[in-house]
């Protein structure tokens, strides 16, 4: 079998978690690859600090380009130059533009195999619908409005609002137009959708034919990347969060929590600590300094991957949260990578996102503490592991699933294993 | 002897039951503490769960299984069983806040009085809001007797998620729930009341109460579907207050007339507004209305306060059946302006 080529701007070194993935999955599967990547442009992710070499099976072409349009054009090309080397190629977005390479290459060699694997929705993402920079909060496309009945859709003051708003905002709406084209495109051209979690695949899979077509291949933790863990006890217990937050995904609940724990008991520094590692949005860190939370949360910056993997195996216990999406959609249609690696280090995880959606299937069947945004219940769930000692009763056997070595295996059989299967017919 | 019972009802709440018991026994002295989880016929693994607890935390847990009664069963089941000397109930999908929760069972060590309130918040987890109910008007740690405490209509009654009986009291009292019917958690509300003699407000909020989707409050399809029960719950009330009205002080009247003005108040809500069939509408609210004058003349003259079921009254009901929509409006209307 030929070599695959796989489109994706981020790839080690550059830390970014679409990279990373991609870096697992193909580095524990069974068949060669060609990664048609940069490592020039650190936009959009951690910096340029992974330091992981490649298998033998995989091989990293690296662009000369240095913006993402220019990268495109250059894959384009390049996939010209080496037709003949290629029968199946795969798209990782994000960013989007690598499936846009897809698309001109199918549309220029149909009988090419492609492979689209999403990371987030691109059309109709969630955060964007909340954040109002691409839709409207009086627009019916926005998904916030989903529920509102005939009255508001009738509202003259509505569709005035809506329609000014379009008027002032028309890079906006072209960039959104130019969104759904590019995400329907690669659903209609590709042969193949990988999905991260079911819920995505309910989210974007608007008709049976790319149901059909599309594969959940959950993001993975390669075990070969953590160091031994550390089983010298803590004189606290230690919480770590890695990763990035916002105004959405917002570490609000938890502060909220731990102020509260504090006014019971003013020594809860002697007991707990959270190190968080990464980006935090400019509210969050104004209620972290306001509460004089700062001795018992500490703040840190960005980490290269590999030393956020030991981070997470020397913790007591790592921190999720997810952003509760729950104006726009019913289920959380995001699982982020972080928490396979957080699977990844054996840690528990203690969790707060939506009660619906694959990440909290995911979460609760590996035994996890998995919480709601109340602060109390966080409280409450912190007050027993910081001062009742509590341990959570992890799945290893579930967990597994999330193995790189697992996860490539599945995608040998269902993803590849279907192109080869319609290559034999 | 145990300090408390805490009534556990159980049915299909697999999701929710680890969180509820875990808060139970993470307490750090379990000794005056007895968990009775009422299986009501679950066809989850919600049993199956209560029973590795039961065999877990067997000096505080108890599980009782039982055939499908409804709620009203659980706590009647729960009663019967009851060793402490205090008693509350905690539905499988709350939970109680740990910490609170031992610094109540340190306090409640030093009461006796007849019924200890806490306060309690709304836990909306789909957004994370909460909402606090506490009884602000009242003094914390005091010890009130029924003269001492007043109560209007901006009082906020003894929920079920706020109080904690004395057992021997919930016994004495009679207390037997309707099974198989929504509500009863009203009827748990008055049926002590006669009794009660002291009441003591502790200020630790240790009940959360769950409200885990957005749309979970009662539906209005619920809501009519359920009309019956809620009626016979409404009827309890009346009958209970005509039937103890002679026994009772001022302040345990003024206390029964309010639980039925909020439980009539929604009555006419639900009959009134949501009901589709505005005939059904109108003669239901017409029977109920005449029964209530025939059976407590006194309430029925408190609740003439109200300016729609004045007025309805004044023309026969007839508003309901024919012209609801204008009506209630128009009375709307003029709550608006006198507010103004």
């Amino acid at each position: 079998m030929k070599r695959i080529l796989v489109i994706s701007w981020f790839y080690p070194p550059i830390n970014s978690s679409e990279g990373l993935v991609t870096f697992k999955l193909l580095n524990n599967s069974r068949y060669e690859y060609d990664v048609f990547t940069q490592k020039g442009a650190t936009d959009f992710s951690y910096g340029k600090n992974v330091a992981l070499e490649n298998r033998p099976n995989v091989r990293s072409i690296w662009a000369k380009s240095r913006t993402i349009a220019e990268w495109r054009s250059e894959a384009i090309d390049y996939f010209r130059a080496h037709r003949d080397e290629y029968d199946c190629i795969m798209t990782r977005s994000m960013p989007q533009e690598s499936h846009e390479v897809g698309t001109a290459i199918k549309k220029e060699f149909p009988d090419v195999y492609w492979i689209a694997s999403f990371g987030d929705p691109i059309k109709s993402n969630p955060y964007q619908h909340i954040n109002g920079t691409l839709h409207s909060y009086n627009g019916t496309d926005n998904l916030i409005n989903r529920n509102k009945g005939l009255k508001f859709r009738l509202s003259p003051k509505r569709m005035l609002y809506s329609a000014a708003w379009r008027i002032k905002n028309r890079p906006a709406v072209k960039f959104r137009r130019y969104l759904a084209k590019l995400e329907d495109d690669a659903l209609k051209y590709c042969d193949c959708v990988i999905y991260n979690n079911e819920s995505q695949q309910r989210y974007m899979s608007t008709n049976d034919k790319i149901l059909k077509k599309s594969v959940v291949l959950p993001h993975s933790y390669d075990v070969t990347f953590y160091p031994e863990k550390d089983t010298a006890p803590h004189d606290k217990v230690r919480f770590l969060f890695v990763g990035h937050l916002d105004d959405i995904r917002t570490a609000r609940p938890l502060f909220e929590a731990l102020k509260d724990m504090k006014e019971s008991d003013e020594g809860l520094a002697d007991r707990a600590q959270f190190d968080f590692y990464g980006d935090m949005s400019d509210n969050d860190l104004v209620f972290w300094a306001r509460n004089g939370l700062g001795d018992v949360v500490k703040l840190h910056r960005n980490v290269p991957y590999l030393e956020s993997l030991a981070l997470m195996r020397s913790a007591d216990w790592c921190v999720h949260v997810d952003g509760n999406i729950r104006s726009v959609s019913d289920e959380n249609v995001f699982f982020a990578a972080k928490v396979a690696d957080y699977f990844g280090s054996g840690t528990p995880i203690f969790a707060y996102t939506m009660n619906s959606g694959s990440t909290y299937e995911y979460l609760k069947n590996a035994g996890e503490v998995v919480l709601s945004y109340s602060a109390m219940e966080i409280r409450q769930n912190l007050y027993r592991i910081i001062y009742k000692g509590y341990k959570a009763d992890q799945n290893r056997e579930y967990i597994a699933n999330f193995d790189a070595v697992n996860v490539a295996k599945r995608f040998d059989n269902e993803v590849v294993g279907r192109f080869l299967g319609r290559k034999e017919e | 002897m145990k300090l408390l019972s805490i009534v556990v009802p159980v049915y299909n709440t697999e999701d929710y039951i680890r969180r509820c018991l875990d808060s139970l026994v993470s307490v750090g002295d379990r000794s005056g503490l007895e968990i009775i989880v009422v299986n009501d016929g679950s066809r989850d693994s919600s049993a199956d769960i209560a029973k590795e607890y039961a065999e877990k935390y067997p000096e505080c847990v108890v599980l009782i299984d039982k055939e499908n009664g409804g709620h009203g069963s659980t706590i009647n089941r729960g009663l019967e069983a009851a060793t402490g000397k205090y008693f509350r109930v905690l539905d499988s999908d709350d939970w109680f806040d740990t910490m609170n929760f031992e610094k109540f069972l340190s306090d409640l060590a030093d009461c006796d009085e007849d019924l200890v309130l806490t306060p309690y918040t709304q836990e909306y987890t789909f957004s994370g809001e909460q909402v606090d109910y506490a009884y602000d008007r009242f003094e914390h740690g005091r010890t009130y007797t029924w003269d001492e405490m007043e109560f209007d209509e901006n009082t906020m009654y003894f929920t079920m998620a706020s109080s904690t009986y004395k057992t021997e009291l919930l016994r004495e009292c009679g207390l037997h729930l309707f099974e198989k019917s929504f509500y009863v958690d009203m009827q748990f509300n008055v049926y002590p009341i006669p009794y009660l003699k002291t009441v003591r407000f502790l200020d630790h909020k240790i009940y959360r109460y769950f409200i885990g989707r957005p749309n979970q409050s009662m539906s209005q399809e619920n809501l009519t579907k359920n009309l019956p029960q809620h009626e016979r719950v409404l009827q309890f009330i009346v009958d209970y207050y005509a039937a103890n009205r002679e026994t009772c002080s001022e302040s345990q009247r003024n206390y029964l007339s309010l639980i039925f003005y909020f439980m009539y108040y929604s009555h006419i809500d639900i009959v009134c507004q949501k009901l589709k069939k505005r005939f059904r509408a109108y003669r239901l609210i017409k029977k109920f209305d005449r029964g209530l004058k025939k059976t407590a003349p006194d309430l029925y003259e408190k609740v003439d306060a109200f300016p729609y079921l004045r007025y309805s009254r004044r023309l026969g009901y007839l508003n309901v059946w024919l012209f609801n929509k204008p009506f209630s409006r128009l009375i709307d209307l003029g709550r608006r302006l006198r507010a103004r």
